[in-house]
């Protein structure tokens, strides 16, 4: 069933998602990616907060004026 | 040397990313936004180390990494005790984005070792590379690929998400299992 057999080279990358392969790994992969990748965007998909605009505007501030 | 705008984009364009990564291990909002800011401010204090025109997410997200491991020793915890302490704790801080999905993948990820957790979702969920993630936690490619691989097997079994072996390799019932297993209440 779950098995470890991923041979090195298959997996380019595996950038965003694993492209379906035609195996139970492959299977489980895609799903669990689905899923994780649901629960992940749940925050990233949220405008950034004004602590963090803030932050970078502070920060900003802090620059001296010559490079 | 000033901070490049490019840095300053680098860095914005960064941050709902790195808050779903730090709140993907520390699991709290507000705690996980302050890592972010410690993080934001250390890149910045640090900028000049950072080589334009390289990597800047993983470059973050390394920062974060460190970071976050950083108070978890000073604070004298085994990360797995304190991801213990946020899962059980699920049910006094429901997940502020409320699904039953986010609280099940939240309750599973906790119950992977932390090594495995953090190779899964830089790979799985970040969109990092192998070789970019092996960087970020600085071990080897085989290493992050074997922990992806352990992480995913567990997480499939905890959430519950057959392959084929139980229901045949039928590809009508394959695409079921999946979907189900994304609509699972």
């Amino acid at each position: 069933m779950s098995n470890d057999k991923r041979r090195p080279g298959t997996t380019p990358g595996a950038k965003h998602s694993a492209q379906p392969k035609v195996n139970s790994a492959g299977t489980v992969e895609k799903a669990i990616g689905s899923r994780l990748r649901a629960y992940y965007d749940e925050v990233a998909k949220e405008p950034v907060p004004d602590r963090f605009l803030d932050l970078l505007k502070r920060l900003d501030r802090q620059e001296p004026d010559k490079g | 040397m000033n901070v490049s705008q490019e840095f300053r984009d680098g860095l914005l364009a960064a941050i709902p990313s790195l808050r779903a990564f730090a709140f993907s291990l520390i699991g709290r909002s507000d705690r996980a936004d302050d890592l972010v800011q410690e993080t934001l401010t250390k890149a910045w204090a640090h900028h000049s180390s950072f080589q334009a025109g390289t990597n800047l997410r993983a470059w973050l997200y390394t920062i974060l990494r460190n970071e976050f491991y950083s108070q978890m020793r000073k604070k004298g915890r085994e990360v797995e005790d304190v991801d213990g302490a946020y899962s059980r704790n699920l049910g006094v801080h429901p997940e502020q984005h409320g699904h039953v999905d986010m609280t099940d993948m939240r309750t599973a990820l906790n119950q992977l070792p932390a090594d495995q957790r953090e190779a899964l979702l830089l790979v799985a969920a970040s969109g990092f590379s192998y070789e970019e993630a092996a960087d970020i936690c600085q071990v080897a490619m085989g290493t992050i690929k074997s922990r992806v691989n352990r992480a995913r097997n567990r997480l499939a079994e905890i959430l519950k998400i057959e392959g084929e072996g139980d229901f045949g390799p039928d590809a009508t019932v394959e695409a079921v299992i999946s979907q189900s297993a994304g609509l699972r209440k």
